[in-house]
């Protein structure tokens, strides 16, 4: 008797302490298992916290001029809306668009070009850029190691007020990690609790057809790299995923985006050249630039009338997440 | 069972002693950088009578991993990663115990870091990408740093650049040094000698490698030849 309430007791003790633990993250039982090791780096509240503070804060830049948020505002799932290339410090122009930061977990490959092979060592490549943040993580370290304010969130973060560049990076990665975008109309289907209206479900059966090889669901990318048939821009000569890999297979080659929150991030594309969702639409219909290296998909012409195109953008319109876009903890954070 | 007992202690005992008396010694491991038989020091000009040029060195850094001494067929594990910074003239190879049971035969390096180590996100210590030998625009280690000038170098201002690296196949730039020794010494000293690097490079036309690559590729092997024991 008495060790049977010993055990209840304990189970319970067990289960209170599962429950008083803050959920950091979570996703959809429908998603797959994600490429980053949580278990190899467990997030962190501290961690999260401090990656946040970094994230809108502009003293990553060489004169304290542009943080990630300048391009990477949460009102665009974290995009930039009306910036067809991304800006940064003394007015630079870049040379891509700067896309949707959500969902990284899943990413095994980052950046158009896939340049980066993990969201740890991302940072780097903005903060180094000379058209974005003109800084070096050396002197950004510097910087942070003389902040009060920082010091003690490093403190919190790591149990050390030391700054580092691993500290740093591995702080700015937690907070993007955290940006889960899961809570779409196309997600309360799936999950049963709402149900597509008739255009909405015709639009699904064409994006099934037409687009889900690339485009695949439930995270709306397959994460590879592909040439969807765009004319290159000659003033920019952006031959993709062919700079990194130096392979002619991979000439014109841009990472697959993800199309969830497609209706906040636009304009489109790797160098943001179409404004509406009706634009991307019209160019796989009858936009499609043959040439060697031209997914095989895009091969035969996509044939749509104008109200299938009108019934695929009710779909992805469903893809919008508006309680991601407004989550004060994804928000820029409240100084003390 | 007493038997048993002593089967069991009597080797562990002698193993033990043994390794006792053996020669416990600290092994320093240093590298130096050379101009032919000459040390070099930064800044300071040296002469390639086959190129018909002079050069002045402002920088060499390289990454050293799994430094393993070898004494016939047993293996020793040194050190994972070292960052070598022959510009400060730093070397590496604070004393450290190490069991010597025969004399050293061969000392193994990889020259760079590991694939695996340049796909596992951010690291610390020697690893931290604030040392400055980590890419920033693509992911990925800067194995060997090589800077300085030469009248030759009219591409690039009178400098050139070598930034060596790359993980991925084909152009995984990460290289194996192995050296024998032939003197058995509590010190093995490594000599880095930049003339044979130097001359083999044409510094007319290739005045700057930052990439991976074929040319970090062909300057990696290169790099290997740079490496012996001084004797």
């Amino acid at each position: 008797m008495r060790k049977t309430a010993v055990m209840f007791v304990f189970l319970a003790l067990v289960m209170f302490a599962f429950r008083s633990l803050p959920e950091l993250i979570s996703w959809p039982s429908y998603f797959p298992k994600p490429v980053y090791d949580f278990k190899k780096r467990p997030l962190t509240a501290a961690q999260i916290e401090l990656g946040r503070a970094l994230f809108y804060d502009p003293v990553l830049s060489i004169d304290s001029s542009t943080s990630c948020a300048s391009c990477h505002s949460p009102y665009n799932s974290f995009a930039h809306t009306d910036h067809s290339l991304s800006h940064g410090i003394h007015d630079s122009i870049g040379t891509r668009n700067a896309p949707a930061l959500i969902n990284l977990a899943w990413n095994t490959l980052l950046m158009w070009d896939g340049a980066v092979n993990h969201i740890e060592v991302q940072p780097l490549a903005p903060i180094t850029n000379v058209s974005e943040m003109g800084e070096n993580i050396n002197h950004v370290v510097f910087k942070l190691n003389r902040s009060l304010r920082y010091r003690s969130l490093f403190y919190s973060a790591y149990g050390d007020s030391v700054v580092t560049g691993q500290r740093t990076l591995l702080a700015l990665a937690q907070f993007q990690l955290s940006l889960i975008s899961c809570n779409s109309k196309y997600d309360s289907v799936r999950t049963g609790d709402a149900s597509f209206n008739a255009q909405e479900q015709r639009g699904y059966d064409l994006f099934l057809r037409h687009c889900n090889s690339c485009h695949t669901e439930p995270l709306f990318t397959n994460g590879l790299f592909a040439n969807n048939g765009l004319r290159i821009d000659t003033t920019l000569n952006d031959y993709g995923r062919f700079r990194i890999t130096h392979d002619e297979k991979d000439s014109l080659k841009f990472k697959v985006p993800t199309l969830r929150n497609a209706e906040y991030t636009y304009p489109y594309m790797h160098d943001g050249r179409f404004l509406s969702l009706y634009d991307v639409i019209r160019h796989y219909t009858s936009g499609i630039q043959s040439s060697g290296t031209l997914a095989p998909q895009l091969r035969k012409p996509v044939v749509l009338s104008a109200a299938e195109k009108t019934d695929l953008v009710a779909f992805l319109l469903t893809l919008s997440d508006k309680k991601f876009i407004f989550d004060k903890r994804f928000g820029p954070p409240q100084k003390k | 069972m007493v038997k048993r007992f002593l089967f069991l202690v009597v080797p562990v005992l002698l193993f033990v002693l043994s390794a006792s008396f053996v020669d416990l010694r600290p092994i320093t491991v240093q590298f130096a950088p050379y101009w032919g038989d000459q040390p070099v020091e930064m800044d300071s000009v040296y002469y390639s009578e086959k190129n018909k040029d002079s050069v002045k060195f402002t920088q060499l850094r390289f990454y050293i991993s799994q430094f393993t001494i070898c004494e016939g067929a047993f293996s020793s594990l040194l050190s994972d990663y070292e960052l070598i910074d022959l510009s400060r003239g730093t070397s590496f190879g604070a004393p450290r115990q190490y069991y010597s049971m025969n004399d050293i035969t061969v000392v193994e390096f990889n020259l760079g870091i590991d694939s695996i180590t340049n796909t596992n996100g951010v690291g610390s210590g020697v690893l931290d990408p604030t040392t400055g030998m980590y890419w920033a625009w693509h992911s990925g280690y800067i194995n060997l740093k090589l800077e300085g000038t030469s009248p030759s170098c009219t591409k690039n201002r009178g400098k050139f650049q070598y930034h060596l690296g790359g993980y991925s196949a084909p152009y995984n730039a990460l290289r194996k040094v192995r050296l024998p020794v032939e003197d058995d010494d509590d010190i093995i000293r490594i000599k880095v000698d930049l003339k044979s690097f130097i001359e083999s490079v044409n510094l007319k036309e290739q005045t700057v490698v930052m990439s991976p690559g074929a040319a970090a590729m062909e300057l990696s092997d290169q790099a290997v030849d740079m490496f012996s024991i001084v004797k």
